[in-house]
């Protein structure tokens, strides 16, 4: 099974980036007849990929581009053998490492799983998403109309009022927090998550695209 | 707010404009085949790359041995790091300039942007590398400045060619490495229409039909992979909007 690799650079003393994806081939994964249809990547690795996709804009020294490179593994040694660098103006590089053109034979199964690998992660960035912004705004509304109503309780006044209050407290909250949550929770998070906490790690990325999937 | 949140607030701006600069620049998908003789990782670190640039002078290149006939290159690449900070220096975007920089600046900028001029008695303004400038000349503010930095990687690949060159001037007798070929360049414009060019090497070479194989693999896949790949970005900035 071919290994996919994001190293990544200490950018500052907290943060750390990926700079480039990395595919490493053996000859037994070259054998195979069929790549598999669809690579299961883990929740870390998806997250690294797609923070990745998107930092290029923020480093333009660093070329603009997503650099794919696919190595063979020959004797303990990797041979970068084809890079493709993709930038979001529409450029495509691609490089051919001389040596590999004349062994067709390793060539042309690793350029094929090469495109393959690069097709079926940029399918795999966008995000499945499940707005529960409503749900959260529903949430906190009836958390604060509990407490609301508890303190209503001990209040001296007539039931229609204690009523009355309570209603236009549960519209005034839940008209609130729909309206925050809506305009700023998700660029809180997209702050947070490119530049910000949840960009720091690996595992903190995973979790700013969980939160990204719900409240984005 | 604290300085973290509003630096990360800050950021996002920057990129975002990036991004929508970016994709307003996309009108073609431009696609390149290159054969090179080694695929070479990808480190750019613009401290060390910014140094290198900073350090050529007449001087510095006589001294390292430099062959006489790539000097005039080299002190272009010097020249360019200048002209470029000047021209950051007169952005009141990027810095608050006072009037008299603007003036003294704008006198030498013509002296810097012409190539037929001597330049090297105008006064340097690029900040020294050291490790105490580093911290507190503003260096480390001027090699976050996505321009210049941009700039600087470009001059950094051009002294890295000119680095080989020379190695092979000052050492006939060492092998001259392959040099990396472009043999096919396809542009489709989003209009529809396609240009294909081809490199001439391209025509007796004895792999010719597997590169151009490949490069139509590459182009049929990029395309894929381009359009993925901004949807994905577009969707991210709308909703950031």
């Amino acid at each position: 099974m071919v290994s996919i690799k994001l190293p990544q650079s200490q950018i500052s003393p907290q943060t750390k980036i990926p700079t480039q994806v990395e595919f490493y081939f053996s000859d037994r994964d070259l054998a195979e007849p069929q790549p598999p249809t669809r690579l299961k990547f883990s929740p870390q690795l998806l997250g690294d990929l797609r923070y990745y996709s998107l930092r290029p804009a923020a480093e333009p020294w660093a070329g603009s581009s997503l650099s794919f490179t696919s190595y063979h593994l020959r004797e303990s040694q990797a041979v970068a053998v084809i890079r493709s660098k993709i930038s979001l103006q529409g450029t495509i590089e691609q490089q051919i490492c001389r040596a590999y053109l004349q062994q067709p034979e390793l060539l042309q199964p690793i350029a094929n799983q090469h495109y393959w690998l690069i097709e079926h992660i940029c399918d795999r960035l966008e995000l499945n998403y499940q707005p529960k912004s409503k749900l959260l705004a529903i949430i906190l509304t009836a958390t604060i109309a509990s407490f609301s109503l508890l303190i209503t309780l001990f209040l001296p006044w007539a039931w229609p009022w204690k009523l009355l209050t309570l209603g236009v407290l549960v519209i005034v909250v839940y008209w609130l927090c729909d309206r925050l949550i809506t305009r700023y929770l998700a660029l809180l998070i997209g702050q947070q998550l490119l530049f910000g906490v949840l960009a720091h790690t690996s595992a903190r990325r995973r979790f700013g695209w969980l939160l990204w999937r719900y409240f984005g | 707010m604290t300085k973290d949140s509003s630096l990360a607030q800050t950021n996002l701006n920057q990129w975002l404009s990036s991004i929508n600069s970016l994709l307003g620049e996309a009108s073609s998908l431009e696609i390149k085949t290159t054969v090179v003789e080694e695929i070479l990782p990808e480190v750019f670190l613009p401290y060390e790359a910014y140094q290198a640039i900073y350090q050529i002078s007449p001087t510095f290149l006589m001294e390292s041995g430099v062959h006489p006939s790539l000097r005039d290159r080299y002190l272009k690449l010097r020249r360019q790091l200048e002209l470029q900070y000047a021209l950051l220096l007169l952005d009141p975007q990027t810095y608050e300039p006072d009037p008299q920089t603007v003036a003294a600046v704008s006198q030498d900028l013509p002296a810097l942007a012409n190539h037929e001029t001597s330049w090297e008695d105008l006064p340097c303004r690029l900040p020294p590398p050291t490790a105490s400038n580093l911290a507190n000349s503003g260096l480390a503010d001027l090699l976050a400045q996505p321009i210049f930095t941009t700039v600087l990687r470009q001059l950094s690949e051009v002294k890295t060619v000119l680095d080989q060159r020379n190695q092979h001037l000052i050492r006939p007798e060492s092998t001259p490495p392959d040099p990396a070929i472009t043999y096919i360049q396809t542009s489709i414009r989003l209009d529809g229409q396609i240009n294909n060019r081809y490199a001439t090497q391209i025509i007796d070479h004895p792999q010719q039909a597997k590169i151009i194989n490949l490069h139509q693999q590459g182009l049929a896949a990029g395309e894929k992979q381009w359009q993925r790949l901004l949807r994905f970005v577009t969707e991210i900035v709308r909703r950031q909007q």
